[in-house]
């Protein structure tokens, strides 16, 4: 058997393509702030230093850590409506992900904010700023700073996971990819074409956080 | 000394890379057979089957894979005088995996349509069944066009997918799932309001929730099923005709029926428009 | 046809539970196999190799796991090399953890310091042996930790084994889901074995991890 490739089906249907990929981006950009509010609050939390608290949110990161992103999701898609909660696959989509982006997220974040040093907290109580200034000023900017690179290709990271939500019918690229199989038959070309634009976001992603980078994390700080 | 080591750097490197790929290699046996005579060499034919979809394809308390499909593809190795290797697989990748050659074969509860027709080679009917839309029992649904503003779940690319987006307006909110579990938990836990289904869905509803909330309401089609192989095999398809033929006239095909569906035969078709039962 | 949840539910939900860690372990151990290589080319010092390797990494780690799943899968096919599910299911697998290992023991293999091997080309220890007695040792160690946190990835990242067909532990949740009509309980349940699999891992990769980075005081 010789397989013939034939890439026609996927030329002929770049418009769904491209809409899969817009709407791939879409998803994961708006859960990427989803999950950085979710981690930020986490650690203004975990700065008060209560113990439920502490336990709650070190209970939720294990949780989500340690059980698969294809099991959350279904759980929220399927089993949320028999307490009464339905909610559509793209808001499913988005919770699942911010959610799961925040378990790791809290965990990158909290190495950043254990690395700034005491020192520096004593000195701005010494400078007189205000426990929420300092928080944001002298602990939180310069722990991102630290763990920029890490929580961005975590992000990258989330943009890729979000392929998963195709199982739930979230509009995204896979699921754009497989409703064009289901019509054209050609698995292989079809999946192969996804893998690359999935490779080109990824990139483009990296760029503009390498951007963002620049722009608003250039030291010293503006 | 140091072209001496550059050498050597080289082929580690070239080794390690190779090694798990020869693993694979050898392992891997030739593709799906082109003829009964390189099946019957290998003992073994591999036969694709749902495992998720009562009763044609599932898997049993056991987790072996049991049902209509099944006991036909059993059947059909015993006449072959082969094993038969059920491998489960989802409605969303049959066709690929057929066509990939991961099976010899599909009892997959695949409907006869034109569309698939023109991809893989089909034989004559073995099993029946009709293609219904199914929703809840207060919901007015007379045509298909009254549930054009409803939630509809289908499995993707499945003859139901099929009849829903042809007869719905494009803005119809239709969701395709990968496969008929997905689509029955949506439908019960609300997800959608509408699902495509097929006689046996009800079958297992009313089963569960005797007095359920679900009813059929329309009737797309009667769908037959035919075995699946890739296009051109002809002798694999001649051979796999004259056994349906075999198994309906001695009455066992009659009985997978009752024992799975409880109902007798129906009345197959002798064609289907645009579907040949033979090679072209 | 259509059950509820008993006994023999339960032993469906341990055999998934047994094909999750086959395929993973199976995947872990290849992949292993597969990440020493990727590392080595991608520090061996030769252009043309690490070019390679670092393509192969960026291609991995570039596109999402379920996309690798379905290529290797399918692709497999093509090549009129046809075998059981099981063992393609394994490859892909052992593509992608080779991929991501050879990125971490990358890192770990260039973090230790140049004047390591520097020294050891001074005395005239070759590659082989700096390789094996000199540098993997210490690398080894640095990267148990992301290592361990990979495994878990890994385990979970298995799941999508399902969406192709493969009955794991999570497909075995769907099916029982289908027919018992529970899905909430049967997801519950899917979670929690991940999570016992899992969580002694993440925990095993955290101790490492504060065992070995100097402690920051606060």
């Amino acid at each position: 058997m010789a397989y013939a490739f034939d890439f026609t089906a996927v030329v002929a249907h770049w418009r769904e393509l491209l809409k899969g990929c817009l709407l791939t981006l879409q998803l994961s950009l708006l859960a990427m702030p989803v999950t950085l509010a979710i981690a930020v609050a986490a650690m203004l939390v975990l700065q008060l230093r209560e113990t439920i608290s502490t336990w709650l949110i070190g209970t939720f990161v294990e949780i989500v850590r340690n059980t698969p992103f294809l099991v959350q999701i279904f759980f929220l898609y399927f089993g949320l409506p028999s307490i009464g909660v339905r909610l559509d696959p793209n808001v499913a989509a988005i919770i699942a992900l911010g959610l799961n982006g925040a378990a790791y997220t809290i965990e990158i974040l909290r190495a950043g904010v254990e690395a700034v040093s005491r020192g520096q907290i004593e000195a701005g109580l010494a400078l007189g700023l205000r426990p929420t200034q300092i928080f944001r000023y002298v602990v939180l900017k310069p722990a991102l700073r630290t763990v920029y690179p890490a929580m961005t290709s975590q992000f990258i990271f989330l943009m890729l996971t979000s392929s998963i939500a195709s199982s739930i019918t979230a509009a995204e690229l896979t699921h754009v990819g497989a409703e064009l199989e289901a019509v054209t038959f050609r698995s292989f070309e079809i999946y192969f074409t996804i893998a690359g634009l999935y490779l080109v976001m990824s990139f483009g992603l990296s760029k503009l956080f390498a951007l963002i980078r620049r722009i608003s994390f250039s030291y010293p700080a503006r | 000394m140091i072209s001496k080591c550059f050498h050597r750097r080289v082929i580690v490197c070239g080794l390690a890379l190779i090694a798990p790929l020869g693993l694979g290699a050898l392992s891997s046996q030739r593709a799906g057979a082109q003829t009964i005579a390189e099946i019957k060499q290998r003992g073994i034919v591999r036969i694709g089957v749902l495992s998720e979809l009562p009763p044609w394809g599932f898997l049993d308390g056991s987790g072996k894979p049991a049902g209509y499909d099944v006991d036909v593809g059993e059947l059909l190795a015993k006449k072959m005088g082969v094993k038969a290797e059920f491998v489960g697989m989802t409605v969303a990748a049959r066709i690929a995996q057929v066509m990939t050659g991961k099976v010899d074969m599909l009892l997959a509860t695949m409907g006869m349509y034109p569309e698939r027709a023109k991809v893989v080679q089909f034989t004559e009917p073995y099993a029946g069944m009709k293609i219904i839309l199914l929703a809840k029992k207060g919901q007015m649904i007379e045509r298909l066009e009254d549930a054009a503003a409803l939630r509809i779940g289908v499995v993707r690319g499945g003859a139901q997918d099929i009849a829903i987006t042809k007869g719905l307006p494009k803005s119809a909110d239709i969701r395709r799932f990968d496969d008929d579990s997905a689509v029955i938990q949506a439908l019960i836990t609300g997800q959608v309001q509408a699902i495509g289904a097929n006689t046996t869905y009800m079958m297992n509803l009313n089963k569960i929730f005797p007095n359920n909330e679900f009813e059929q309401k329309l009737v797309f089609n009667e769908q037959w099923m035919g075995i699946a192989t890739k296009p051109g095999q002809k002798d694999l398809n001649v051979w796999l005709n004259t056994l349906i033929d075999e198994i309906r006239a001695s009455g066992e095909l009659a009985a997978v029926n009752k024992k799975w569906i409880d109902q007798p035969l129906p009345e197959f078709p002798t064609k289907i428009e645009g579907v040949p039962f033979t090679v072209q | 046809m259509i059950t509820s949840l008993g006994p023999a539910q339960f032993h469906l939900l341990l055999v998934g539970t047994l094909w999750t860690l086959a395929l993973s372990t199976v995947g872990f151990l290849f992949g292993g196999l597969g990440g020493l290589a990727v590392a080595l080319c991608r520090t061996c010092g030769l252009m043309a190799l690490e070019r390679f390797a670092a393509a192969f990494i960026e291609i991995f780690r570039g596109t999402p796991l379920l996309l690798q799943l379905f290529i290797v899968y399918y692709g497999i096919g093509l090549l009129n090399i046809s075998m059981s599910p099981w063992i393609a299911v394994s490859i892909a697998f052992t593509f992608h953890a080779s991929a991501v290992l050879g990125e971490i023991w990358r890192g770990s293999i260039e973090s230790i310091p140049r004047g390591q091997t520097e020294a050891a080309k001074a005395l005239g220890i070759h590659y082989c042996f700096r390789m094996r007695y000199i540098i993997l040792p210490q690398a080894l160690k640095i990267s148990l930790p992301p290592t361990i946190g990979f495994l878990v990835q890994l385990i979970k990242g298995t799941s999508l084994a399902a969406i192709i067909g493969f009955t794991e532990l999570s497909r075995t949740g769907t099916l029982l889901s289908n027919i018992t009509y529970r899905p909430l309980l049967i997801y519950a349940i899917v979670g929690l074995i991940y999570f016992i699999i899992c969580w002694p891992l993440s925990r095993l990769g955290r101790a490492m991890e504060r065992r070995l980075s100097p402690v920051i005081s606060q």
